[in-house]
């Protein structure tokens, strides 16, 4: 039978130094975490960075964090709070970084055409997506692709549920308005 | 499926609305490439050195802190200490060269002699002790255009020290200059410290007051922006500050002001009250940031 430890429990072997934790937390967490920024960040180097400091800083102050609390929503306010302040950061301001568009959506079954048409797809939704404000975005981001609950959110972003559910309902509208502005058939 | 009719649900919609369901696939298209294998098992060797130093360093609880403040935190003496505050006051006073001085006092002092009037010198000081203010604050703090911020950091003093001796400097050699021309206002051109006992404080508090708030607004923008931009902004509230004396209503102000009771009269009090707590805020948001670096994250 397999037990799954739990994300608290882990955390909290984490505490005690237990290397083991460390390394089922950051398989746990690795990608989703990478994934969150990138979308934020917009650069994948820029990602990768942030990422190591946010698992830095996860290290760190392992012994702050409370095992009454959700594991999940504490490494995502990390996440969000290291990567605001990079965004911040006198470096980001001065380069606009580029759009990466990733090889990975490349499967090899397809054809060219089929590649094309999906990397056109990805290139859409990445410009609209730029194009939201950054407390939309970030909304739409933890909701759609990180999965995490109303609640979860609005303990991450320190803002109450209200706030979110209205932030997220603005977004998708937005995207929605965004998408048709485009020229994109929707319905 | 699922999801999606989750979160329409979420956003009081219906999981038939065909428009937001394409968005939503729309979504998903967007895919994002994974970190590699080797970036994992980099990430995973930093970390066990980090909880190796957080065990070898679990005795000492020393808090996670910028490398440039763990200095400043490890000081043993108070960042409220008085003492040590004006201990900072004479190398701060070395920063204002005796030509700056020279060249400002003389500024305000001429000002005064080639306007020869009681009401209009006492503007111009009102207008001029702001001023006197904001150059003497940039002055002090000119080292940041070079970037010594970092060696600031690292200097035996916290920041929140060196900012008070620096206000203290600042402060202290306008209101020396700005006294020094209301006794001359008083003496040589006016008869007002005869025919009105009570204006002398009231002269006083029509510069001191403009002073201290210009110099808080200044301060507060800087913790943001930096002292620069803080001046600036100061400055440029000064200018439309001057606009409006300039116009119908900001002149029947001002005669109000120097004659007139009221609340227009307590003006001067409020913006003292303003500045100082602009001020006490920049001091306070100093020792936080430079203490309290811990609780990131």
């Amino acid at each position: 039978m397999v037990v799954i430890i739990s994300d608290e429990e882990l955390a909290r072997q984490l505490q005690q130094g237990n290397e083991i934790a460390l390394e089922t937390i950051v398989s746990r967490y690795h990608s989703k975490i990478f994934s969150y920024i990138y979308r934020m960040s917009k650069n994948y180097h820029s990602a990768n960075d942030i990422t190591q400091e946010v698992f830095i800083k996860i290290c760190r102050n392992i012994k702050k964090y409370n095992p009454e609390f959700l594991f999940k929503t504490w490494i995502y306010t990390i996440a969000s709070n290291t990567c605001k302040d990079y965004l911040k950061s006198a470096y980001v301001q001065k380069t606009i970084p580029g759009l990466e568009i990733s090889d990975n959506i490349r499967d090899y079954e397809d054809t060219p055409e089929e590649f094309l048409q999906k990397q056109d797809e990805q290139e859409t939704i990445i410009e609209v997506l730029n194009q939201l404000g950054d407390i939309h975005r970030e909304v739409v981001v933890l909701r759609f692709y990180e999965d995490l609950k109303l609640e979860e959110i609005a303990l991450v972003l320190n803002i109450p549920v209200g706030t979110v559910k209205s932030r997220l309902s603005n977004g998708l509208h937005n995207l929605k308005k965004l998408l048709k502005e485009r020229g994109e058939e929707l319905g | 499926m699922d999801k999606y009719q989750e979160i329409l649900s979420e956003i009081d919609k219906d999981g038939n609305d065909k428009e937001m369901v394409d968005v939503l696939n729309k979504l998903s298209a967007y895919t994002v490439p994974q970190p590699t294998a080797a970036m994992t098992t980099s990430l995973l060797c930093n970390l066990k050195v980090v909880l190796q130093e957080n065990e070898t360093s679990a005795c000492n609880e020393v808090p996670i802190i910028k490398p440039a403040d763990r200095v400043a935190v490890e000081r043993p003496a108070s960042d409220s200490s008085l003492l040590s505050v004006l201990r900072l006051v004479k190398p701060q006073l070395d920063i204002l060269s005796w030509r700056f001085m020279m060249m400002t006092s003389l500024i305000i002092f001429a000002g005064i002699f080639l306007i020869k009037s009681d009401t209009n010198s006492l503007i111009f000081l009102t207008n001029g002790a702001p001023i006197l203010g904001l150059l003497t604050l940039f002055y002090e703090h000119r080292a940041q255009l070079y970037g010594t911020n970092e060696l600031e950091a690292s200097c035996p003093y916290t920041p929140a020290q060196l900012a008070g001796a620096r206000i203290i400097v600042t402060v202290g050699y306008t209101i020396i200059v700005c006294l020094i021309a209301t006794g001359m206002i008083a003496l040589s051109f006016s008869n007002m410290l005869v025919n009105e006992k009570m204006l002398l404080w009231k002269t006083i508090l029509a510069w001191l007051a403009p002073m201290v708030f210009f110099l808080g607004v200044a301060l507060a923008v800087s913790l943001r922006l930096g002292v620069m931009y803080g001046c600036g902004s100061a400055f440029f509230i000064w200018v439309a500050q001057i606009v409006f004396e300039q116009s119908d209503v900001g002149n029947r102000l001002i005669q109000i002001s120097l004659v007139g009771n009221g609340l227009i009269q307590r003006m001067p009090m409020i913006f003292l009250g303003i500045g100082l707590i602009l001020i006490a805020i920049y001091i306070r948001c100093l020792r936080v940031e430079n203490i309290d670096y811990s609780q990131e994250g």
